[in-house]
C-alpha cells in the first residue's frame, strides 16, 4: 500500500532530495511553514496564468517578496522568512532547470516535511547524499508514514476510511480518523458496503490542509 | 470633524503592554471597540426536525430570490494569494492580495462567503446554536453547541439556523450562488495589518468563562484607507460596485422566509446591511441588498412546473407585488415570535445602515 502511494506522488529521487533539503533548511532556520504555503499558492495560480513560464515568474516573485516584505509582513520576522525561502529555492531549485509543475510538487512536499521536521528533527540524516539512494528511499518511506500519522494530506491520495452509514440520496458517511465526511456517491453507491473499511481518494483539501472531500475508490 | 479629540498616537500594539498585570491600563488606552456582542436569547436553541429534501412540500415555500448587492464601503474577499501587481495588470504595485475573479475578469464573491454572513445574522435573531466560532468548547454556553444531527440514530432535530443553512449531515434548504460584479475591473485598496482580537483585554467578551454573545462589527461611513502601520494592498470592489446573485430556497415556512427577508435588510423597520469579507474592524465590507425579483413556486402550481418544459413567466414577481409579498412574510415572522425581538433590536444598532459612525482610529 505504501509503495503505491509513493508511485502516485511522482517525484524522482533527486527531486525527493531537493524537497528534503529545502524542508530541512527552512525548519532549521525556523521559517514559518505558512509563509512557504503562501508562496506555493502563488506558484499554483502562476501555473494557471503563465503555463510553462510560471517558473521564471515564480523566482521573480520571491525576489519581490524579499524586496517589499518589510511593509506587508505582520511581524518583523516575516522578511526573514521570505529571505530564507528565496535563498533555499534559488540554491536548490533554480539551477536545476525544473518545470513549474515539478517545483510545485517539490515545494508541496517540502512544506509537509517541514511540519514533520519541526516536531521530529532527523539530525545527521537530514541532507541525504545524492548517491545514497537506498537510505533516501527508506527515509522517504518513514517520512510518508510520519506524514500520514500527523494527518498531512494531499489531493489524489488514497486513504482508508470506515463506512459509518449509507443515507438516502446516494450519500455515504465516512469516518476518517475521528472526523465524519458525508459524500454523494452517485455512481458507486451500490458497490459501497454498509459498514467496514474501504479505500477513498482525497478529492479536495481545506485551506488548512485538512480533508474537505473524499470519494469512494474500492472496498 | 474638528471637534473630535486628536487621534491616539499611532503605534504598533506593544505586546509587552498587554500582560495581565497591565491589563487595566491598556484597556483604558484602547479606542472604542468596533464591534458589539449581541447577547443570546433568553431561551436556549429550540431544536426541531427539519423539512426534508426529498420532495417539495405543498404547504411550504420554494423558489429563487434575485439579489442586487451594492458595495457601500470597500470590499475585499480574499483568495489567500498574494501576487505581483503585474500579474493582475497593475505595474505600480509590487504586491497585492487578490480577490476571486471569474473567467471574464469580473470580481466574484463566493456563495459560501455570502451564506456565512447571512447565516450569522439569522443565527443571532433566532434561537439557534453557535456554529462557526473560534471559541473553545468549554466556552460555549450550555445547550448552544453546534447541532450534530445523526440521521441513522433517528436524531434529526436541529436549530432554526441549521434547518435552513445546513449542519453536519444535513444539507440545508437554501443555496447561494456566487455573486458576480456587473462591471469588469477592480479597485486597489489597502488593508492595514489587523491584529488578532484580544479577548483577554475585553473582559466583557466572557461571562463566567462562557462567551457572552455573538460578535458583530459596526458599519461605518467609510473604511479606513491607508493605515499608519504595516499592511498590504488588496484587490477590492469599491463603493458603488454592484454584484448580482441568486438564492434558491425550498421547503421554507413563511416565518423562515420572512426572517430571511429581515436579515437581508428588507424590513423598513430594520434597515440593516450585510458585512462581507475582510477588514471588518476598519469599516470594510458593507453591502446593501435589494431583492429585485422572486421566482416563487407555490404548492398548487408545483405540478405545472414539473410538467412544463419552461416555467410559466407569471411566477416571477417584481415591483409592488414583490414588495407586498416580502412585507407579508416579514409580518408573519414578527407575529410568530420566530424572530427574537430583543436580539433584532440590538443588532439594528450595530448593523444599521446608513450610519454616521466614523471608522476607528489607532489600533483596531
Ligand atoms: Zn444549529
Amino acid at each position: 500500500m505504501m509503495s503505491s502511494d509513493v508511485a502516485q506522488v511522482g517525484l524522482t529521487d533527486a527531486q525527493w532530495n531537493m524537497a528534503h533539503q529545502i524542508a530541512d533548511r527552512l525548519a532549521k532556520e525556523d521559517t514559518d511553514v505558512n509563509e512557504l504555503g503562501k508562496v506555493i499558492a502563488y506558484l499554483r495560480t502562476a501555473i494557471n496564468q503563465y503555463g510553462s513560464n510560471a517558473g521564471s515568474q515564480f523566482f521573480k516573485y520571491l525576489k519581490t517578496l524579499v524586496k517589499n516584505g518589510n511593509s506587508i509582513g505582520h511581524s518583523s520576522k516575516t522578511i526573514g522568512y521570505y529571505r530564507s525561502i528565496d535563498k533555499a529555492c534559488s540554491d536548490i531549485l533554480q539551477k536545476e532547470n525544473l518545470d513549474a509543475e515539478a517545483i510545485l510538487q517539490i515545494l508541496g512536499w517540502a512544506a509537509r516535511l517541514m511540519r514533520y521536521y519541526k516536531v521530529s528533527p532527523i539530525g545527521e540524516n537530514a541532507e541525504p547524499q545524492e548517491e545514497s539512494v537506498p537510505s533516501a528511499v527508506t527515509e522517504r518511506q518513514a517520512a510518508i508514514e510520519a506524514l500520514i500519522q500527523t494527518q498531512t494530506f494531499e489531493v489524489g491520495q488514497m486513504i482508508e476510511a470506515q463506512v459509518k452509514q449509507k443515507l438516502k440520496g446516494n450519500k455515504v458517511t465516512y469516518l476518517i480518523g475521528d472526523l465524519l465526511f458525508t459524500e454523494k456517491e452517485a455512481k458507486t453507491f451500490d458497490r459501497i458496503p454498509a459498514s467496514g473499511k474501504v479505500k477513498v481518494e482525497i478529492k479536495s483539501l481545506k485551506e488548512d490542509g485538512s480533508i474537505n472531500h473524499v470519494k469512494f475508490v474500492q472496498s | 470633524m474638528s471637534s473630535n479629540p486628536p487621534p491616539p498616537k499611532p503605534s504598533r500594539p506593544n505586546l509587552a503592554n498587554s500582560s495581565p498585570r497591565r491589563r487595566n491600563n491598556s484597556e483604558q488606552a484602547l479606542p472604542a471597540k468596533p464591534y458589539e456582542l449581541i447577547p443570546f436569547p433568553k431561551q436556549p436553541p429550540c431544536l426541531k426536525r427539519p423539512a426534508g429534501h426529498d420532495k417539495y412540500l405543498p404547504d411550504r415555500l420554494h423558489g429563487t430570490l434575485f439579489l442586487t448587492l451594492t458595495v457601500q464601503t470597500a470590499l475585499h474577499v480574499s483568495t489567500g494569494v498574494v501576487v505581483m501587481g503585474s500579474d493582475i495588470g497593475n505595474n505600480r504595485i509590487p504586491l497585492i492580495k487578490t480577490m476571486v475573479q471569474n473567467p471574464d475578469q469580473k470580481l466574484t464573491i463566493q456563495g459560501s462567503s455570502l451564506k456565512g454572513c447571512v447565516r450569522s445574522v439569522y443565527e443571532a435573531v433566532t434561537r439557534s446554536c453557535i456554529c462557526k466560532t473560534k471559541a473553545k468548547k468549554l466556552q460555549i454556553p450550555d445547550k448552544y453547541s453546534e447541532c450534530t444531527p445523526e440521521p441513522k440514530k433517528g436524531r434529526l432535530d436541529v436549530c432554526p439556523a441549521c434547518q435552513i443553512f445546513g449542519a453536519l449531515n444535513w444539507q440545508g434548504l437554501i443555496e447561494f450562488q456566487d455573486a458576480v460584479c456587473q462591471s469588469t475591473g477592480f479597485a486597489t485598496g489597502f488593508m492595514p495589518s489587523l491584529y488578532r482580537p484580544r479577548p483577554d483585554q475585553r473582559r466583557a467578551y466572557f461571562r463566567q468563562g462562557k462567551v457572552a454573545g455573538r460578535k458583530f462589527y459596526y458599519h461605518t461611513i467609510r473604511a479606513i484607507d491607508r493605515g499608519q502601520n504595516q499592511g498590504i494592498p488588496v484587490q477590492t470592489a469599491a463603493k458603488e460596485y454592484i454584484f448580482t446573485t441568486a438564492l434558491h430556497f425550498k421547503n421554507l415556512t413563511a416565518e423562515e422566509l420572512g426572517t430571511l427577508f429581515i436579515v437581508l435588510g428588507q424590513d423598513p423597520q430594520y434597515p440593516i446591511a450585510l458585512k462581507v469579507g475582510g477588514g471588518k474592524p476598519i469599516g470594510m465590507g458593507t453591502m446593501t441588498v435589494q431583492v429585485t425579483a422572486i421566482d416563487c413556486i407555490k404548492g398548487q402550481n408545483l405540478r405545472d412546473r414539473y410538467v412544463a418544459y419552461q416555467s410559466p413567466d407569471s411566477t416571477q414577481l417584481t415591483g409592488d407585488v414583490l414588495q407586498q409579498l416580502m412585507q407579508q412574510h416579514i409580518q408573519t415572522a414578527h407575529a410568530s415570535a420566530f424572530v427574537e425581538k430583543p436580539q433584532l433590536d440590538a443588532l439594528l444598532e450595530v448593523l444599521r445602515y446608513p450610519t454616521d459612525r466614523e471608522p476607528p482610529t489607532g489600533m483596531y
